[in-house]
């Protein structure tokens, strides 16, 4: 076993949150078309609100978390920069020796900014990127002129030495220009640039993010496409390997914090274990609830009922804060799983070696 | 000699080990229980030489791997940047 698996087995056995995203604020300077945090009707709320958590309740949070072991702190929004004490509050963290990651719309980040963040040292920044142009891209944040200073808050960071990832959703309005904002990613010179399509409902409970999600012919050419990286065949496990696969670590590893204070086991599993403004976020980290005790309890696809009879199991990648906000259920199966299984086991069957042979035997 | 660890490396020891992150790099670095109370010990007060007192107590090596180990330990933190002399 490796120094680092050890680490994290440990971390594991004593329920140490070693990663927590923070989402600083709901407020947001963009409205993009799948945001999770508000429904269109709501979006482009421009100053954090009073109930959102102040400095000193960051403080004490802070204190809190590194006495449980908690490392890598996620800093988010809505908008996080939109927060007058964004660097106050970073700054915090630092000096309690979080490592320290930020996302962001990249739309305030100018020159003070950029110099702020390189004192900072934060181990990644995290752009989204939707388009490889202001058409598409700004069409997507809602926000006009969005495209030209992600741009420029990538070149000012690279500049500074700072690590820069991208995150990029695939969606209906951007799934034409695929490859045009792959080569952009490549070409800023990124440390990261992760892509995702599956696209979660609001926390209200609304669709209408799911609107702009690629439909099933689109996510067909998307996973059988090269971008990312080409579709590797895999051998089907068999149903014995299927069942022992790995869970998300929601809930054991990980946890979210809401600008309001509430706790969740993610940023999608949005059940609350608390807030911290009533309670300390130990005592309900560590409480008697029952979805935590499922969620550590249950770390296999084999101990979920919904998955041991299913016969996609194997090309399965299930999230259960999707699967609750679909159907009220973490453990539950749900819509957007079953398709992309379905799908995925169809694109490895086409490119099963040999399998025009086996066909004709 | 005081060497001690550089203010900005974020890091945690939790059951006896510890992660530290570079964060100019991004690369992680696990350490075993020795290695993690060097780290511990590395405040800038006291001299290398009492941190190998304090290994050569806690995990039953004798002075001169005790010295050996720590003098390499800290070689290898500062070389990676993590730690620097005073």
């Amino acid at each position: 076993m490796t120094l680092l698996n050890d680490f994290y087995i440990r971390a594991e056995k004593l329920k140490v949150p070693l990663n927590v995203l923070i989402e600083l604020t709901q407020a947001c300077n963009a409205s993009c078309l799948h945001c999770y945090i508000k429904s269109a009707k709501e979006k482009f709320t421009l100053s954090p609100d009073n109930n959102e958590l102040t400095l000193k309740q960051y403080k004490e949070l802070f204190e809190e978390l590194a006495g449980l072991g908690a490392l890598n702190l996620i800093f988010t929004g809505g908008e996080a920069l939109l927060r007058k004490d964004f660097f106050e509050i970073a700054f915090l963290a630092k000096e309690m020796h979080f490592a320290l990651s930020i996302f962001s719309n990249g739309i305030l980040i100018d020159e003070n900014i950029s110099d702020k963040l390189s004192d900072l040292q934060p181990v990644s920044v995290y752009f989204s990127l939707y388009g490889k142009d202001s058409l598409v891209h700004d069409r997507i944040t809602g926000a006009d002129g969005s495209f030209l200073k992600v741009c420029q808050a990538i070149k000012l960071l690279k500049e500074r030495g700072i690590a820069v990832g991208l995150k990029t959703m695939v969606m209906r309005d951007n799934f034409p220009q695929l490859k045009e904002i792959y080569s952009l990613g490549k070409e800023s010179g990124v440390n990261t640039h992760d892509f995702g399509e599956e696209i979660t409902r609001c926390i209200d409970g609304s669709c209408s993010p799911q609107l702009a999600q690629l439909d099933e012919k689109q996510l067909y050419e998307y996973y059988r496409g090269n971008i990312p990286g080409p579709f590797e065949y895999r051998e089907e496990l068999s149903k014995e390997e299927a069942m022992k696969k790995q869970l998300c670590a929601a809930g054991t590893f990980g946890a979210c914090i809401s600008a309001y204070g509430d706790i969740y086991p993610c940023a999608e599993l949005r059940v609350s274990l608390g807030n911290i403004k009533r309670e300390s976020f130990s005592q309900c980290w560590k409480a008697k609830n029952d979805i935590l005790e499922e969620l550590r309890l249950l770390n296999t696809y084999g101990d979920l009922e919904a998955c041991r009879e299913c016969r996609n199991i194997a090309f399965c990648r299930r999230c259960p804060g999707r699967a609750f906000s679909e159907t009220g259920d973490w453990k539950s199966c749900y819509p957007g799983a079953i398709l992309r299984s379905r799908v995925t086991r169809m694109i490895n069957s086409e490119l099963e070696p040999n399998r025009k042979e086996q066909i004709c035997v | 000699m005081e060497i001690f660890r550089k203010k900005d490396i974020p890091w945690r020891i939790i059951d006896g080990k510890a992660l530290l992150v570079n964060p100019k790099t991004s690369l992680l670095y696990p350490l075993n229980e020795t290695g993690a109370r060097i780290w511990e010990l590395l405040d800038g007060k006291i001299e290398t030489n009492s941190i190998a007192a304090v290994i050569m107590d806690e995990f039953d090596v004798n002075k001169d791997e005790a010295r050996r180990d720590v003098q390499e330990f800290v070689n290898s933190l500062t070389e990676a940047g993590l730690a620097q002399k005073l």
